[in-house]
């Protein structure tokens, strides 16, 4: 049989541009497949991991998958802020086992900054390389990837920015001290920056109160829903009568801090009013209808102190009977949005699987051209060989002898077709920038990647089938007579 | 000692007709001229003894052993043992060596290649030098030779050649002609030609004659 081995590889090599390209083909198809399969287990490893057991993610109104993406994933913009106010009322609520805040806007050379406290390390079961978690304000606990990247280590201090570019502003008076690096765990908090809630807070009230004595900093409060900025709709913008906001409609008073709270307040009645005359199937007048559709959905949060605002609050519910009532009256009853990150996800993974099922059509159409140019490639070297083939008869080599070659050829072609083909989807999933080829290397890919080995044997064995069987059934005599 | 004995020989092709081929007591160490017209039965008969084909009737003795009673895996093995053929042609495989055509040659029949003997063969047959060469780049003289030599590789005791100098020139015929004879002749090999090349009749002192 090495014989045979032997024989095959040297014909193959005898004529390498049609080898090479039969090959090439196989390759490309592989690696199609082989990136589709990693990227399916990445995105399946990922929600499972950075789930966590999260229940429902309670944030601004918008769109659910963002809030799951920006709240949980780390990689969309958030959708606004929700006020302190609100969010007590769904700790409170006795469907609810646990929640953790989650406080979004600025970042460090593209590493995010979360305000939060220390059961997001638990919830992520985070184990230190170096340090301690944060206690105090403006502490800060990094992910492996942030200290590898930015050579942050115990002990540095550095500064925010706004969102979560570089460009944005810096929030020079406060420095961050990191107290802490966490070991790679392969879920988000590799990639972020923990401080307490109390930091975030801490550096935009004093954004604020620079604003507010007309220091500079102004431009960084005019912030549109699409801001990445974390959204601390202030109170100061109805203070000050003659300024530039545009919701002094829903501040009643504006004489000053105190009576501003009671306008809100007061609007926080009448809307409740409003709704209650809804609810019971009363007509609105058409003043009602204007003062209604202002102070739905933007007064709560406009009316938040930034020290009050949180972006999103992760829930853990007590009982699955949770998951049937309470997204439905969060969604119902405040202005707030509750998203399930299971259906999100679900969603999105269905989105994505479209596109990646387009992808894996195409692959499976250059495999199968592949398999279709073998099989020319072997029909041309039966037919170029025939008198190579009667000869190996002649020798003594029985039929298997011959048919084997060129089924050595075949899977010859598609093995290597398939380990290049490999070998280029791990290089290129190496140089995604999301991914690491060490970091990630997964049983399940490989095996499925073996599989895939299996198959390509097996498409190598049927293009070589054909020209196997004539060279099985050659009449020795008629070719040796010609 | 007889080595090739044919008796009431004959082979019909599928819708074709009967030949009929004379009895044939050829001993060992024999040179033989097969000759005839186109048509006659030259290469069918030696495809009979080859065990290429297998005789509708009659019976076929090789060395002791009848040929037409064994089957096919066993002719595979006795064709690779016994015989050894030379073609009007010369097909070796493009992509191998002259060298490693021959050595896989040898390794396909089942036998450990004799290097020793190869490379003893291949400087009689006066090719030893371009036995590293691929066939493309040699004439078809050259070829021939190492069509012997492949023949001779697994030391059969008979060697069939079909039509082995129709592409030869006068020169390359005496000089071909020459070579296997001699080969025969020091391997203690029988050899039967098979030629309507008028150029060998002087060199053959048996012939069998076809009609």
């Amino acid at each position: 049989m090495l014989t045979i081995l032997k024989i095959s590889l040297a014909k193959l090599f005898h004529k390498p541009y049609n080898s090479a390209l039969s090959v090439l083909l196989f390759a490309i198809g592989v690696a199609l497949i082989s990136l589709i399969i990693k990227t399916e287990t990445f995105l399946n490893n990922q929600y499972k991991t950075n789930m966590a057991g999260i229940d429902l993610v309670v944030g601004a109104k918008g769109s659910p998958l963002q809030l799951i993406l920006s709240s949980v994933l780390h990689i969309d913009a958030p959708t606004g802020n929700i006020p302190l106010g609100e969010v007590q009322k769904v700790q409170k609520n006795p469907l609810v086992k646990q929640t953790i805040p989650i406080a979004l806007g600025d970042s460090h050379k593209g590493f995010r900054i979360v305000g939060t406290n220390t059961d997001y390390l638990q919830l992520y079961a985070c184990e230190f390389q170096k340090g301690n978690s944060f206690s105090e304000p403006l502490d800060a606990v990094i992910g492996a990837n942030v200290t590898e990247k930015t050579g942050l280590k115990i002990g540095d201090t550095f500064t925010g920015v706004h969102g979560f570019l570089d460009e944005g502003h810096s929030h020079d008076d406060f420095r961050y001290t990191v107290t802490g690096v966490l070991k790679k765990s392969g879920n988000v908090t590799d990639n972020l920056i923990l401080t307490p809630l109390e930091s975030v807070w801490m550096v935009h009230d004093h954004s604020h109160s620079h604003n507010e004595h007309g220091e500079p900093g102004e431009e960084e409060h005019i912030h549109d829903e699409n801001d990445n900025h974390h959204h601390h709709e202030h109170d100061g913008t109805c203070n000050h009568e003659d300024e530039h906001h545009e919701h002094h409609e829903t501040c009643t008073h504006k004489e000053g801090h105190h009576e501003h709270h009671e306008g809100h307040n007061h609007a926080d009645e009448t809307l409740e009013h409003l709704r209650h005359k809804l609810s019971h199937g009363e007509e609105l007048t058409e003043e009602e209808a204007r003062l209604y559709n202002e102070l739905k959905g933007e007064l709560v949060v406009k009316n938040t102190k930034p020290s009050e605002a949180i972006t999103a609050l992760l829930v853990f519910y007590k009982n699955p009977q949770a998951a049937v009532s309470l997204p439905r009256a969060i969604n119902q009853n405040t202005s707030m949005q509750a998203a399930s990150p299971a259906i999100e996800m679900n969603r999105l993974i269905s989105m994505l699987g479209m596109g990646l099922n387009t992808l894996r059509l195409l692959a499976w159409i250059i495999i199968l051209i592949s398999a279709l140019n073998i099989f020319i490639y072997l029909l041309n070297i039966f037919n170029q060989s025939i008198y190579e083939i009667a000869l190996l008869r002649l020798a003594g080599a029985s039929r298997l002898k011959v048919v084997s070659l060129l089924y050595a050829q075949g899977i010859i072609l598609a093995v290597s077709g398939w380990f290049i083909g490999i070998i280029v989807s791990y290089l290129i999933w190496a140089y995604l920038p999301q991914f690491e080829l060490g970091s990630y290397f997964d049983y399940g890919v490989f095996y499925k990647e073996l599989i895939l080995l299996v198959f390509c044997t097996g498409v190598g064995l049927l293009a070589a089938f054909i020209p196997a069987i004539k060279a099985y059934k050659n009449n020795l005599h008629f070719t040796l007579s010609r | 000692m007889t080595s090739i004995k044919t008796e009431n020989l004959s082979f019909q092709y599928p819708g074709g007709k009967a030949l009929n081929f004379p009895d044939l007591q050829i001993g060992e160490n024999e040179s033989w001229l097969l000759t005839g017209n186109s048509g006659s039965g030259k290469t069918t008969l030696l495809h009979l003894i080859a065990g290429i084909l297998i005789p509708t009737n009659g019976a076929l003795t090789i060395a002791g052993k009848l040929v037409n009673a064994l089957k096919p895996t066993e002719l595979d093995a006795f064709r690779a043992q016994h015989i050894g053929m030379v073609f009007q042609k010369s097909y070796f495989i493009d992509a191998l060596s002259m060298h490693k055509n021959l050595l896989y040659f040898a390794e396909l029949s089942g036998n450990k290649a004799d290097r020793e003997f190869m490379n003893k063969l291949l400087t009689n047959l006066g090719i030893a030098q371009l036995s590293h060469k691929k066939p493309a780049t040699l004439s078809s003289g050259e070829l021939q030779r190492f069509s012997i030599a492949r023949a001779m590789i697994n030391k059969p005791g008979i060697i069939l050649a079909d039509e082995p100098t129709s592409s030869l020139d006068d020169d390359n015929c005496k000089r071909f002609t020459e070579l296997i004879i001699g080969i025969c002749n020091s391997y203690n090999v029988t050899l039967i030609v098979a030629t309507h090349d008028a150029r060998l009749k002087k060199e053959f002192v048996n012939t069998i004659q076809l009609n």
